[in-house]
């Protein structure tokens, strides 16, 4: 029985001594974090946010910044911890498709809010992205062998759940808002969670087509 | 001789033109004080002295459109309070209620819309007219007393009794601010202020400039009491509605903010799973 696949970019980029070069690093992650760490609970935040009537006048980047700014500290606290922690794994992994998903996700995220939801006013919050890439990392990890497949699969699931109970929810509860007047929007986690499985599609069927192409060139 | 009622006519006109100048009050020492208020719970439990809490739990439809009055005199009229005041206070009112995210609009109610002792009755028809949900009625009392006494004055909020110590001259001013849920008829919160201003003038030469001066006086220091109290019962609400959810019911309208949070537990299996291998990779070295 053969073993199972293991992602060729976990060991084919890798440089002699075994570490990976600055194109790993995850510099990316680390720009998004600092940003919204920055712009956390400051003026930033009206300047900024998904404000549907400013996006109508002509403020069309309010789509993008909006998934950048956050309420307060509370608000923004376990959003950077997922954007960190799944951002530096996917960055050091595979960092092309985490900087696609990463730097198209906001835009992404911004225009399905703005198409799907009218009644919603306002919005702010980088829950989209990083939902997208905890559901992102999942995926990776179900693609390699043994204990790490399980952990991916049971963090997708959780994922899942997560923004299962979001949507039958529909109220703060388990959100960390600075007050109950913030409604947890789960379109913003769907759409996260879409974005991503459209990466991780378009990438398997990238890597089908060059496996593909390498074997029907043959051995050199 | 003179006739004792040619010296009696005299001295009695003379005693009555000093009585005249110098005051009654020097004479029977009697208190005097200038009154004026209104009153939260007269306006809204007219005639009730044990009126029932209501039993169904406020829901509240965020954003709130909030409405904004001065409740009525009972007497009817300014009430020792001008319109340019109200309105002016009612303006610094209203300034704590905008840039906040849960209150869509803030409208300040016409003094002719609401009428003494006009109850729940008369903020439906507010609610109706002006498409409000909740709203902040302001009442005053405001007492000058004008000479030395030991009287005291006991003001009813809706929370309960605030009472005066008058002493010469003194300027006492009670506002309160409290926010009701139109359709539960819930008491949302409420927050007081209040001044005294001592008088600097002696009975004799009391102005009513000077009354004027410090009444209106009395009323800038309880307002700014209120703000600030305001200030802290805005926050304290906000907590409130979401520590405890079983007190107020939300609900979101169209025009809602949106924020999202991935949550803690996500955030911590998120991380297990991004440690896992790391860990794993760790222990097979050994």
């Amino acid at each position: 029985m053969a073993a199972p696949a293991i992602e060729p970019a976990l060991t084919d980029i890798r440089s002699p001594k075994g570490s990976r070069g600055p194109a790993h690093w995850p510099w990316l992650t680390l720009a998004l974090a600092g940003l919204a760490l920055a712009w956390s609970g400051t003026d930033a935040t009206a300047a900024w946010r998904f404000d549907r009537a400013a996006i109508a006048q002509g403020e069309w980047w309010r789509l993008y910044t909006g998934n950048l700014v956050h309420f307060g500290l509370g608000h923004l606290a376990w959003n950077l911890v997922v954007l960190f922690v799944a951002g530096t794994w996917l960055e050091y992994q595979r960092p092309g498709l985490a900087r696609g998903l990463m730097a198209s996700a906001p835009a992404a995220i911004g225009l399905a809010l703005w198409l799907t939801q009218p009644e919603l006013a306002v919005y702010a919050g980088l829950s989209g992205v990083a939902t997208g890439l905890a559901a992102l990392l999942a995926l990776c990890l179900m693609q390699r062998p043994g204990a790490e497949r399980v952990w991916g699969g049971m963090l997708l699931v959780l994922i899942l759940a997560k923004t299962g109970l979001d949507c039958v929810g529909r109220d703060a509860r388990f959100a960390h808002f600075d007050g109950a007047e913030i409604k947890v929007e789960p379109a913003a986690h769907l759409a996260g969670l879409a974005w991503a499985a459209l990466w991780a599609a378009a990438d398997a069927g990238w890597r089908r087509a060059r496996i593909q192409g390498e074997s029907g060139r043959g051995p050199r | 001789m003179n006739h004792p009622r040619a010296v009696v006519l005299p001295v009695l006109l003379a005693a009555s033109i000093w009585l005249g100048l110098s005051g009654c009050a020097f004479l029977f020492n009697s208190p005097q004080k200038a009154d004026r208020s209104s009153s939260v719970v007269n306006f809204l439990y007219p005639g009730q002295v044990n009126p029932l809490p209501p039993t169904d739990i406020p829901v509240l439809r965020l954003p709130l459109r909030v409405g904004i009055a001065f409740v009525p005199s009972e007497y009817g009229g300014a009430g020792g309070i001008s319109e340019m005041q109200k309105t002016a206070l009612l303006e610094r009112v209203a300034w704590e209620f905008k840039n906040r995210g849960y209150i869509q609009s803030i409208e300040i109610i016409p003094s002719t819309y609401l009428r003494p002792r006009g109850g729940f009755a008369n903020l439906d028809q507010v609610r109706s007219l002006l498409n409000v949900d909740v709203v902040a009625l302001v009442a005053y009392d405001q007492v000058q007393f004008t000479n030395m006494n030991v009287m005291s004055l006991v003001y009813w909020t809706i929370g309960g009794s605030y009472v005066f110590q008058g002493n010469k001259n003194d300027t006492h001013t009670l506002m309160e601010a409290a926010v009701y849920d139109i359709e539960s008829r819930h008491l949302l919160f409420r927050a007081p202020g209040a001044s005294q201003v001592q008088g600097k003038s002696s009975v004799l030469d009391l102005l009513e400039s000077d009354m004027r001066e410090e009444s209106a006086q009395g009323f800038e220091r309880a307002t700014a009491e209120l703000i600030r109290n305001l200030q802290l019962q805005l926050e304290l609400f906000r907590e409130r509605i979401k520590r405890t959810p079983e007190t107020v019911k939300i609900e979101h309208r169209p025009g809602y903010t949106g924020g999202g949070d991935t949550g803690a537990w996500l955030a911590l299996a998120v991380t297990a799973a991004g440690l896992f291998p790391w860990l794993r990779r760790r222990l097979n070295r050994r």
